[in-house]
């Protein structure tokens, strides 16, 4: 603004001088030059507009960014996080627990059980229709705090952040035990859907996340080989 | 005379014409192409060339649909403008219509912008 205003003081100072000639010379310097000031000012107003204008598709641009960044990480038949985003997410954990020394996270793999039958019996629609109710029977027994994705198919993993064993476990009961209680709503009518999961703590020896997913899948794999319906605590990782 | 362009559009960049036989220079289509600069440069040399044709009396046509602009498109239409509305003040026939998608605000609130300065007679067309 200061370079706008002596930019304005010097014109208004050349203009004065201007007027002060006299003479067919003087007037064409005078026309020439007041096309010249026009011109600058036209610039000049050009150049604030496409600023404005710049800014605007950039905030745009922005926000697009956001939409697909969420877009990316986020399950689009059940709204939930998909396995980007918990990939994401479980690096952020680990870190964490890594940084902290703190016991660390619980992870669960949750499986419905005999999703393919679902399927195979009622069609697709329908086994749909059972991920989106299960997705909404999982977020509304976790807390606020877990965070809950889709994995792949009809898998499903949740973090559990600030917890102990005793509540995590405690929390998942209380899901399989409502899940088994309460039939999932379809278009077909009621359908009884039973899950199978595996539970499981970050451990320092764990390489990475990775060893607490396979860990978790490990006891997840043994509670459907053992009958399913129901979730188990999986092993410690092996002493190096 | 001044020669007959016809741009092949891209997702980039719009679809081009310069007709020298109507005098209408039409832009359609998304503008972003990587150099601006260099790909607006033979489109304002037209615009240049056939308004220093003193003696023609037709009407030059600027016609836009034109349904995204980068900076620097921005910038090239804002020259174009500046040229035609100079043009204008010195007694040339010239007039912009811009055809604007009726759900496409953004472009509808940009081609306002753009054209709220200048004197020569133009038309915001939405449909």
């Amino acid at each position: 603004m200061g370079e706008h205003n002596r930019t304005d003081t010097r014109i208004d100072a050349l203009l004065a001088r201007l007027n002060g000639l006299v003479g067919a010379d003087a007037d064409a310097l005078r026309t020439e030059i007041e096309w010249l000031i026009g011109r600058y000012r036209r610039l000049d107003r050009n150049l604030n507009k496409i600023s404005r204008m710049s800014d605007r598709l950039q905030a745009e641009i922005m926000q697009l960014n956001d939409k697909l960044r969420d877009a990316s990480i986020t399950d689009p038949l059940t709204g939930l996080m998909n396995r980007r985003g918990a990939h994401d997410a479980l690096q952020i954990e680990t870190k964490a627990a890594q940084a902290s020394q703190s016991p660390g996270f619980f992870l669960i793999l949750i499986d419905i059980d005999f999703f393919k039958v679902v399927n195979d019996t009622h069609g697709h629609d329908v086994g749909d229709e059972v991920l989106v109710n299960f997705s909404a029977r999982l977020t509304s027994a976790m807390r606020e705090t877990d965070l809950i994705a889709r994995w792949g198919g009809e898998e499903f993993l949740i973090l559990l952040r600030e917890t102990n064993l005793a509540d995590a476990m405690s929390l998942l009961e209380g899901f399989h035990e409502n899940l088994r209680s309460r039939p999932v709503k379809t278009a077909i009518g009621p359908l009884t859907v039973t899950a199978s999961s595996g539970l499981c703590q970050y451990h320092p020896r764990d390489d990475g996340y990775d060893g607490t997913v396979y860990r978790a899948d490990q006891a997840l794999y043994v509670a459907k080989e053992s009958g399913r319906d129901q979730w188990l605590l999986a092993e410690d990782p092996p002493q190096d | 005379m001044v020669e007959h362009i016809k741009i092949v559009g891209t997702r980039s960049s719009p679809t081009v014409e310069c007709n020298p036989e109507t005098l209408v220079l039409h832009l359609a289509g998304d503008s972003y192409p990587e150099n601006t600069f260099d790909f607006y440069k033979p489109i304002t040399a037209w615009l240049e060339a056939v308004l220093d044709q003193d003696e023609d009396a037709r009407v030059v046509t600027l016609n836009v649909e034109l349904a995204y602009l980068n900076t620097g498109s921005i910038k090239s239409m804002m020259d174009m403008l500046d040229r035609l509305d100079e043009a204008h003040e010195d007694g040339r026939a010239v007039k912009v219509i811009w055809l604007c998608d009726s759900e496409n605000e953004r472009i509808i609130e940009l081609a306002e912008e753009l054209l709220e300065d200048v004197s020569l007679p133009y038309q915001i067309i939405t449909d």
